[in-house]
């Protein structure tokens, strides 16, 4: 068994906003284990960002930690003082955003951002050390090292996101983070970058995660995933038991949803209703009101995230592992 | 199958602006020389990633571009018009039978319009029926896309509906004139998945219960497969490929179909994929050399290539149309 990175345990977080408490993250946990690339996949507003926020502690003013633990090697990095944390943040766990132009500042030239980062996290750097690690980091992703010295609009979609990358991939983390990181590109491009990425994680041995809107995306970079729903982990398996057994009626229903270019053609089934309003979930499960097996239980009682075997863990009162 | 719209020779030219004594103009390509026929209740998907002109030849169809050389026919009636003179009162009439779904539900609604007012808009603009004829059609349309009962939804607005609900305004919205051609421009990619293929769906009973056909722009090959009867792919201005979907999908022909399709991730985790064969990055729209736009991209790039213009959407049997010199 590979290294254990990082273990999430009960994590909770709520936004404060006018309207009320918006239960965001509920009670989630996970490990993830060196060289493991775990998928995380959901709708908008399933929490999924929320929880990298929260490994990263990037969260906003109005987010607010309810209880949970995230261990690093056995340190919880939750109550860290921010002085502390920062001895972790980049350099042991990095992340790559979902809007690349928002990443960079457009009035330095991209190089001499990741300098800049490089001088914060790895102290005694000289210039042209830092210099020849950006090169090294951008022959990498595949950027031209001549690049470094560009502002960031002079770089198109794909290029902005590789330079995100080797910014993220700057200090060496054990674990990355790379939140729709190819969602804003177009697919050529998309399908390039995947597989560069999936490369370099194989090579360095990190931990990844890769959060995804596309079950099709994290199909082919995960080996690990979990499906999230209205701020909750709802089944965590191995992709491949995933996609073969789906457990849960949401992930079942979100394998059916995703018209496919290869394959016969089926029709695609629809859910009901709508994702939850997390000012006010649903009790019970939260997918109780869309769900096809729903009974009394799961309008009451909150199912627990339960391992079926295999590694293969679901939080639902009925599974589909029976039929 | 009865022809419904015809585009010939259809080019759209934007100038761009040098600087104020530069001399010479020059221009972005962003659609060149694009020929198709859609027929009546059939659609026909538009596919290309961002810059390719899709949404720009989307716009000429619903007359909210003018063409900088081309025509457009349109055969809802029984004698073509050609759209390029209509003016005015022609253009309003036009409007009847052609509308557009826009990607974005949140931008294209008034924000302060009610969800009645919004659907009653085109029927208000065209002087259709009275007061009582137009609120019964509004609950009609909301009704059959779905949102019942359509009384709690009339006098809500925009904001306090969420994206899917507000995409099946758009629709209604765009139905109740009862047009026979629609433009629907990526109307499911702002969507969640789980209320995409609702949306999706809806637009594949429509078509065939109110006798629509659909003109589909999508970056997504998969969605286009899932709606479309036939599909064109389009690259950097020109239609590089035609042909009926499931044609188009098993046996794609042009070099850049094949690179479109091979990256398309597929989601089913055990399936190894080989990589695309194309290289570099899209060039400019800006002034391209007349030769193959997909020339320095392609794999198959000859000298023949190079040397003569781009190739003609050549018919290569089977409904299949090609636009490569080396297929």
């Amino acid at each position: 068994m590979p290294k254990r990175l990082l273990s999430v345990q009960d994590l909770t977080m709520h936004y404060t906003t006018r309207r009320g408490e918006v239960s965001a993250v509920d009670d989630v946990s996970f490990d993830l284990h060196e060289g493991e690339a775990l998928g995380l996949v959901g709708e908008s507003g399933c929490g999924k960002t929320s929880l990298a926020m929260c490994l990263m502690r990037l969260l906003p003013e109005n987010a607010r930690i309810l209880k949970g633990h995230v261990y690093l090697d056995g340190t919880d990095l939750l109550p860290l003082p921010e002085e502390e944390m920062r001895h972790y943040r980049w350099k042991r766990i990095a992340m790559i955003f979902q809007a690349a132009m928002n990443a960079l500042d457009p009035v330095y030239k991209v190089g001499d951002q990741i300098i800049e980062a490089l001088n914060t996290h790895l102290e005694s750097m000289t210039n042209t050390q830092a210099r020849e690690r950006v090169a090294e980091l951008f022959r990498l992703v595949g950027l031209d090292p001549a690049m470094m010295d560009r502002y960031p609009h002079e770089y198109s979609g794909g290029m902005r996101q590789r330079s995100v990358i080797a910014m993220a991939l700057s200090c060496n983390p054990d674990i990355i983070i790379a939140d729709e990181p190819t969602t804003a590109l177009d697919v050529i491009v998309q399908d390039k970058l995947l597989r560069e990425m999936r490369e370099i994680q194989k090579q360095w041995g990190m931990g990844m995660i890769y959060i995804s809107h596309d079950i099709a995306v994290i199909a082919e970079v995960s080996n690990r995933m979990g499906v999230m729903y209205g701020g909750r982990m709802v089944e965590i398996a191995d992709t491949v038991d995933i996609f073969e057994q789906p457990q849960h009626p949401y992930t079942y229903a979100l394998m059916r949803a995703f018209p496919s270019v290869t394959g016969p053609k089926h029709a695609l089934t629809t859910l009901s209703g709508e994702p939850p309003d997390l000012l006010h979930p649903p009790p019970g499960c939260r997918f109780h009101p869309r769900c096809p097996r729903a009974t009394d239980l799961c309008r009451h009682e909150v199912p627990l995230l339960q391992d079926q075997g295999k590694r293969h863990a679901v939080a639902c009162w009925h599974p589909m592992g029976g039929d | 199958m009865q022809v419904l719209v015809t585009v010939e020779r259809l080019r759209k030219l934007f100038p761009v602006h040098k600087g104020l004594f530069a001399r010479g103009h020059s221009f972005i390509h962003a659609v060149d020389d694009v020929s198709f026929q859609i027929g009546r209740g059939e659609s026909l998907g538009l596919v290309g990633e961002s810059g390719c002109g899709k949404t720009t030849t989307g716009k000429m169809l619903v007359k909210l571009l003018e063409p900088t050389a081309g025509h457009i026919y349109l055969n809802a009636n029984s004698t073509p018009i050609d759209l390029a003179p209509l003016k005015g009162a022609a253009v309003k009439q036009f409007r009847r039978q052609v509308q557009m779904i826009f990607q974005d539900p949140y931008e294209s609604m008034n924000p302060r319009l009610t969800i009645y007012d919004t659907v009653a808009e085109p029927l208000v603009v065209q002087n259709i029926g009275t007061l009582a004829e137009r609120e019964e059609r509004v609950a009609e349309m909301l009704a059959l896309v779905g949102l019942t009962p359509p009384s709690s939804f009339l006098f809500r607005f925009p904001h306090e509906l969420s994206g899917g609900q507000r995409q099946r305004v758009a629709i209604a919205r765009a139905l109740v004139v009862k047009p026979t051609f629609i433009v629907a421009d990526e109307p499911t990619s702002m969507l969640d998945v789980s209320i995409r293929t609702g949306v999706m769906n809806l637009m594949l009973d429509l078509a065939q219960r109110l006798d629509v056909t659909y003109l589909y722009i999508t970056h997504d090959l998969a969605v286009a497969r899932y709606m479309c009867h036939r599909i064109a792919v389009m690259y950097l201005g020109k239609i590089v490929e035609l042909a009926e979907t499931e044609e188009l999908l098993s046996h794609p022909q042009h070099p850049y179909t094949k690179a479109l399709l091979a990256s398309v991730p597929v989601p089913a985790p055990r399936l190894k994929r080989e990589p695309a064969d194309i290289k570099g990055g899209i060039p400019t729209p800006i002034d391209p050399p007349a030769r193959c736009r997909f020339y320095d991209r392609c794999p198959l790039a000859a000298e023949v290539c190079r040397t003569n213009e781009h190739p003609p959407l050549d018919h290569k049997g089977n409904s299949h149309y090609v636009a490569c010199y080396r297929v």
